[in-house]
């Protein structure tokens, strides 16, 4: 950001802060309240939630800081909630480069004794600085005299030099507020796009006032959003990556600056999604590093020379890459090594190898391009914000108009086959130069799991079996991730506790053939798969593939559920009929759906000769399933259930 | 170009062998296949130099090459270096070499993050740490870490301790302590039998050299690798601990240092404190009664938040600071409850314990152990009383898992005593459940259930009292009973005694289609609310000792009614299990044509068992899940 020259005289400018009365005063009424009137299982509850964010001019160094006051105000009704008695406030603090800080901090805990109100002060000694690496720094705060009941109040200041960036407003939390009011002035100097997140809003009110630098008048803009009794959204549900995105809130995003009443210029920022894509493509830690070739030019050349179409060099390029470069587990859009460094040294973060894998298949005469993701913890890109991306990903462009996604810093992916963390929604694939536009990254194809079973009992119904499993597509990555490495001792020790029976033959093909499906061969004993009662015996027809609970036990949904992909899950069991045994009843064959096609299960139960055999798919065409659909998603599970735990009933010729 | 090349190569590799005075082969392909054998490392060369250059001085020099076979082994190789303010990090480098052998990447001091180490539960210790992460390229590849500090705390000497655990075997791996002023030392050894070890002693100087040793496989239900790998702990007569000299040979003299220099003088209270607990037993002359009464004050009045500085990860906070701000980690919140109770006289003693994972302060070794603290009331008849104090929920004189039955030190101003905790074992933990159960002719079930819980049982679950309806409902639904679909919890009450230290669950239950229907017959399972499905896994060559880590003992008692219009036929007959690991019965008895009841009792013993055992043990617990299964079939009325 370029530095303000103001050449007047300067008064330091007097902010007038509004005197908080209430600020170290509670009502004895509400000291004695038991619980959260409007949510009584909550562990505690912010009974005021203020924050104020704006901008003060430093003539010292000829820019703006960025101030935010909180104030907060938290009831604590359990033991539970004594963990919000501990406050950590995290800044940053890089060893090169300007320095957050935070100061004015104070606070009380307020508490009944013998019906009169107590007030205890928060002493230096409960607050500890600590350096926890190189970028960040911790605040730590834990209140005095912590008992049920109690109330603190609590206040600090945030200062950072960075002013372009706002934190989120948030609405909602994991435990209910009574009040919250935010509060954000920004100087006319600075433009930002405003959107909300998550399912509970606030009205912004929106004033202006006259301010003053020196000579320079200029309006500063505030917006207030201001909301009671706002419900806790909390974590605790399967199903869903990361809840926060989900929680009410405003982000804000710089979009321009406009210094030239200080002599400065005007500069853009993301006002639409092209223009993101754009300013990204032009820092030199993303655009400049497709760029460079010199590096590894040798090596690809004597690669692409032995190749003779595109598809060729696309696949040995990608094998190449996610060869020899590993991920660091890091993920970013931007490059953090640099990618000649994560060339030498063999490992680099997300942006590091997707850019580099880039600009190999560009050196291949291929049309590849960057695109631009979120995340699955990062949530869905609402608006154009630079902040909205936090990973990238490849493309190839064929002539047809046809294209494959690529990312390099998962072994197991394939060409259109992402890893779950960068298959969420859509991307931005940027073009030469910073043109853009969305592709979808949701894969056309489903995750599979393909198992065939045979079965037959001895005289005393001892069970021999085969099966054998196919995994496919994200299954099959998934398989691969999480099993390659293990060892098979372990892999037969795991599937026998799961499924409760002796393994004797155990194989595994195709582990490292990632273009073809995961196949597992299975040879098995078991005594524990019939059930005889008087002169019948019972067996459940899908024996241990059934599917005894329903994983949605809850009533109410509050957010999608996300599964990972599209799912097919097929089972074919064929059992032979023990010796001296007749059938007596098999269950009736079903057929059910969910609402617009989200969700098929077919199931039927046949005689065939001397075998009964089973057929059952369940299949999900929709990776996420809105919330409003919970209560059929439930009942679908409840039918699944209900029907395969209807046993075939044999009895004794 | 090449010359040069060579003087940097052969430097670092000069300085290396001068340390172990073994040429090391960095290469992957030259390990022998039986230390692959199970192994996700190989620890190639690992050798400890300590010198105990002062008793305020001493400096740690170490080196470890492993070789990292596959990404499970990363944790075996991890490349980093605690420090705090009295220890310095002299020295901090790590190279890399691939499968051949080669060179591929070198990293110095500066390439390493430096944290702080604050573990979970802590809200601030001054420990850091730095670290090299470090992200491998390719498998197997191979670690040389050397790493030197010097520190002026000589109370804790590194263990040898050079198999670390399971799934990594060593090639070579040693230890050398020097002393060459030779101030009193002690060393004691443990689990040497059967390994392949030489050992050296003189008055300046103790070795030790372990070799190829192959990599132990992981098995469940078993002890714990600290009870069968070899290990060395070394100690001191004289020392120094965060700038606090010491000076002891045996427990009675370490309590009493403890005692002198960590105790005295951190006990003392506001006078308005302390008349506060005076007036509150001032009614009371039962020291146990007082006691009680002023720790349940102290729990009403504190939280845990533990923060480390300096002696202060010794050294308890002062009790009238405690009394300020009403929070302290173990140490603080134990001398403060010692402090309330000197105010009311009655002794106590604070109590140096080994908290979580049973273990027990070693009786004859006395050195720095331990991990926890807690508040010991002697009692001459031998039951003395034990509190935790750093919950605010506990009852008192309870101790649950977390402490019980274990070697502990205690403090007393004439020195240390080792004494054993409370112990909670087999049928101290029973938990007996009565239930009334009605079968619907739909298949429902309706039920009125009432469970009381003692011991580890009431350790369990004394805590559910402070959580929500909703949250113990989803509890009931998708933990305790989730075999159980359609399970609705229709009424809840949950009752916690204190004094009696038993918790008692009051439920009505119902479970929508609970049974399967036929034309003629109505067939359910019998074991409604207790299923133990528990199988211990198969071991095709069980390696390791069988531990049965808490014994229990459940009875359950139904009385079923049969729905309208259904008769009963004959009922299973008795089923009646008994080994050393303990013993299952099920007892059927009709009551009349439409009712009857079931009894079930299971009794686990906790124990250590040879590993021959464990195949008679696997298959107790696999006929025992089975028959929880059990279904019976009731026919419809003609």
């Amino acid at each position: 950001m370029k530095k303000i020259i103001v050449i007047v005289f300067l008064l330091s400018q007097v902010v007038v802060k509004a005197q908080d009365a209430k600020f170290g005063k509670v009502s004895q009424e509400a000291l004695e309240e038991k619980f959260y009137e409007l949510d009584s299982t909550a562990e505690a509850a912010y009974l005021m939630k203020k924050r104020w964010s704006y901008f003060d001019y430093m003539p010292s160094e000829g820019s703006f800081q960025l101030y935010t006051e909180y104030h907060l105000r938290i009831k604590i009704y359990t033991k539970e909630g004594f963990d919000y008695a501990t406050k950590l406030i995290t800044y940053y603090t890089p060893d090169s480069g300007e320095n957050e800080s935070v100061s004015s901090i104070k606070g009380y805990t307020f508490f009944l004794e013998e019906n009169n109100v107590m007030k205890e002060k928060l002493s230096k000694k409960s607050i500890f600085k600590e350096k926890v690496n190189d970028n960040f720094s911790q605040v730590k705060i834990t209140m005095p005299k912590i008992k049920e009941g109690c109330i603190l109040d609590l206040k600090y200041t945030v200062t950072s030099p960075y002013a372009f960036y706002i934190d989120d407003v948030q609405f909602q939390l994991g435990i209910p507020i009574k009040y919250l009011e935010t509060k954000i002035d920004i100087p006319e100097f600075y433009k930002y796009n405003k959107k909300r997140k998550g399912y509970y809003i606030l009205p912004v009110v929106n004033n202006s006032k006259p301010s003053k630098i020196g000579d320079t008048d200029y309006t500063t803009e505030t917006f207030t959003y201001k909301g009671n009794n706002i419900p806790a959204l909390k974590d605790d549900e399967a199903f869903v990556y990361n809840v926060d995105n989900y929680r009410g809130g405003i982000k804000f995003e710089l979009a321009q600056t406009d210094f030239l009443q200080f002599q400065g210029g005007i500069k853009n920022y993301n006002t639409s999604w092209s223009a993101v894509a754009k300013q990204i493509y032009d820092v030199s830690s993303f655009g400049g590093e497709l760029r460079k070739s010199a590096y590894y030019k040798d090596e690809i050349e004597a690669l692409l020379a032995t190749r003779n179409n595109d598809y060729e060099k696309i696949a040995a390029i990608f094998q190449y890459v996610k060869k020899n470069i590993r991920w660091n587990k890091s993920y970013n859009k931007y490059a953090q090594n640099g990618v000649k460094k994560a060339f030498k040294e063999k490992t680099g973060n997300v942006a590091d190898i997707n850019l580099m894998l880039t600009s190999m298949l560009r050196f291949a005469g291929l049309d590849a391009n960057p695109v631009l993701v979120s995340s699955r913890g990062n949530g869905i890109p609402l608006f154009p914000t630079s902040r909205g991306f936090d990973y990238v990903i490849s493309s190839v462009t064929f002539s047809d108009g046809k294209y494959l996604l690529l990312d390099a810093t998962e072994f197991y992916s394939m060409p259109n086959l992402l890893p779950t963390r960068a298959s969420n929604w859509k991307g931005r694939l940027v073009k030469k130069g910073g043109a853009s536009k969305w592709v979808s990254l949701q894969s056309s194809k489903s995750a599979t799991e393909d198992t065939t079973m045979m079965i037959k009992f001895d005289e005393d119904l001892i069970a021999q079996g085969r099966i054998r499993t196919k995994f496919d597509n994200l299954n099959a990555l998934r398989y691969r991730r999480n099993s390659n490495h293990v060892k098979e001792e372990s892999l037969i020790a795991n599937y026998e506790d799961k499924n409760n029976i002796e393994v004797e033959e155990f194989s595994v093909d195709n582990k490292l053939n990632i273009s073809k499906p995961i196949v597992r061969n299975v040879k098995f004993e078991s005594e524990d798969l019939v059930e005889g009662i008087g002169n019948k015996l019972y067996i459940e027809p899908l024996l241990f593939f059934t599917e005894r609970e329903n994983p949605f036990k809850l009533d109410e949904r509050k957010f999608p559920i996300e599964f990972d992909a599209k799912s097919k899950e097929a089972y074919n069991v064929l059992i032979d009929i023990p010796e001296g045994y007749q059938i007596e009843k098999l269950p009736e064959p079903l057929a059910i759906g969910m609402p617009n096609n989200m969700g098929i299960f077919k199931y039927q139960v046949r005689k065939m000769g001397n075998k009964i055999k089973t057929s059952c798919v369940l299949e999900f065409k929709t990776p996420t399933i809105a919330p409003q659909y919970y209560p059929y998603l439930k009942e679908f599970y409840n039918q699944i259930v209900k029907k395969e735990s209807e046993k075939i009933v044999l009895s004794k010729i | 170009m090449k010359k040069y090349f060579y003087i940097t190569i052969l430097l670092p590799l000069f300085s290396y062998f001068s340390i172990c005075a073994q040429v090391v082969d960095y290469s992957s392909l030259s390990i022998s296949p039986e230390l692959k054998e199970n192994a996700n490392a190989v620890i190639r060369n690992q050798s400890t130099e300590i010198i105990i250059e002062d008793i305020n001085q001493m400096v740690v020099r170490k080196s470890k090459t492993v070789t990292v076979l596959n990404k499970m082994g990363n944790a075996d190789a991890r490349l980093g270096e605690s420090y705090d303010n009295d220890t310095k990090i002299t020295n901090l480098s790590v190279l890399i070499y691939n499968a051949l052998g080669e060179e591929v990447n070198k990293f110095k001091e500066k390439d390493f993050n430096d944290v702080s180490a604050v573990e979970g539960g802590t809200l601030y210790s001054d420990s850091r740490v730095k670290y090299l992460d470090y992200t491998p390229v390719s498998y197997p590849y191979t670690v040389v870490f050397l790493s030197e500090y010097k520190t002026s705390t000589t109370g804790f000497i590194p263990w040898w301790f050079p198999v670390n655990g399971y799934y990594v075997s060593v090639e070579n791996s040693s230890y050398v302590i020097k002393n060459p002023n030779q101030i009193p030392w002690r060393k004691k050894q443990f689990n040497f039998e059967g390994f392949n070890i030489e050992e050296q002693e003189s008055k300046n100087e103790i070795s030790y050299v372990l070799q190829n040793q192959q990599a132990y496989v992981y098995e469940r239900n078993a002890i714990h690798y600290r009870d069968f790998l070899p290990k060395v702990i070394i100690a001191l007569d004289k020392f120094q601990l965060k700038g606090v000299e010491g000076n002891y040979s045996n427990w009675k003299e370490f309590g009493k240092w403890m005692y002198e220099k960590l105790l005295l003088g951190r006990n003392e209270l506001d006078q308005v404190t302390v008349a506060k607990v005076k007036s509150l037993v001032e009614r009371e002359t039962d020291p146990i009664q007082k006691a009680k009464i002023v720790y349940e004050y102290m729990q009403s009045k504190t939280r845990y938040i533990s923060v480390q500085v300096g002696i202060g990860g010794w050294e308890p906070i002062a009790s009238n600071r405690v009394d300020q701000v009403g929070y302290g980690d173990c140490k603080g919140l134990t001398n403060y409850m010692k402090a309330l109770l000197d105010a009311v006289g009655v002794t106590s003693y604070y109590t140096v314990v080994y908290a979580d994972e049973k273990r027990d302060i070693d009786k004859e070794f006395s050195s720095i152990q331990g991990n926890h603290v807690i508040l010991n009331i002697p009692d001459s008849s031998g039951k003395d009383i034990w509190l935790e104090c750093t919950s605010q929920t506990i009852p008192f004189g309870f101790l649950g898992d977390f402490t019980h039955d274990r070697n502990v030190l205690v403090i007393t101003p004439e020195g240390g005593v080792i004494k054993r905790t409370t112990s909670y074992k087999g049928e101290d933990n029973i938990q007996t459940s009565n239930a009334r159960i009605t079968l619907l002719p739909t298949g429902d079930v309706k039920a009125v259930l009432k469970r009381v819980s003692k011991g580890l049982r009431y350790d369990d679950k004394f805590n559910w009292e402070s959580e929500s309806q909703e949250d113990l409902i989803k509890k009931y639904k998708s933990e305790i009973w989730s075999y159980n679909n359609n399970l609705e919890v229709e009424t809840l009450g949950l009752h916690n005694n204190k004094e009696e230290v038993t918790f008692t669950e009051k439920l009505e239950i119902s479970i929508q289609n609970y049974a399967t229907l036929n034309e003629n017959e109505f067939l359910f399972r019998v074991n409604v609310f207790n299923k133990k499905s528990f199988v211990p896994k198969r071991y095709r060559e069980r390696k390791l000792p069988l531990k049965i880590s808490e014994g229990y003992k459940d009875v359950d008692q139904y009385s079923f009614e049969l729905p309208n219009g259904y008769v009963l036929d004959i009922l299973p007959p008795e089923k009646k299990l008994t080994t050393k690991f303990g013993s299952y019965n099920v007892l059927f008895t009709k009551v009349d044509d439409t009712h009857f009841n079931f009894k079930k009792t299971i009794e686990i013993k906790e124990g250590v068992y040879p590993k021959e055992d464990y195949k008679a043990y696997r298959s107790f617990r696999r006929s025992i899940a089975k028959y929880e299964n059990l279904r019976i079939a009731i026919k419809k009325e003609k």
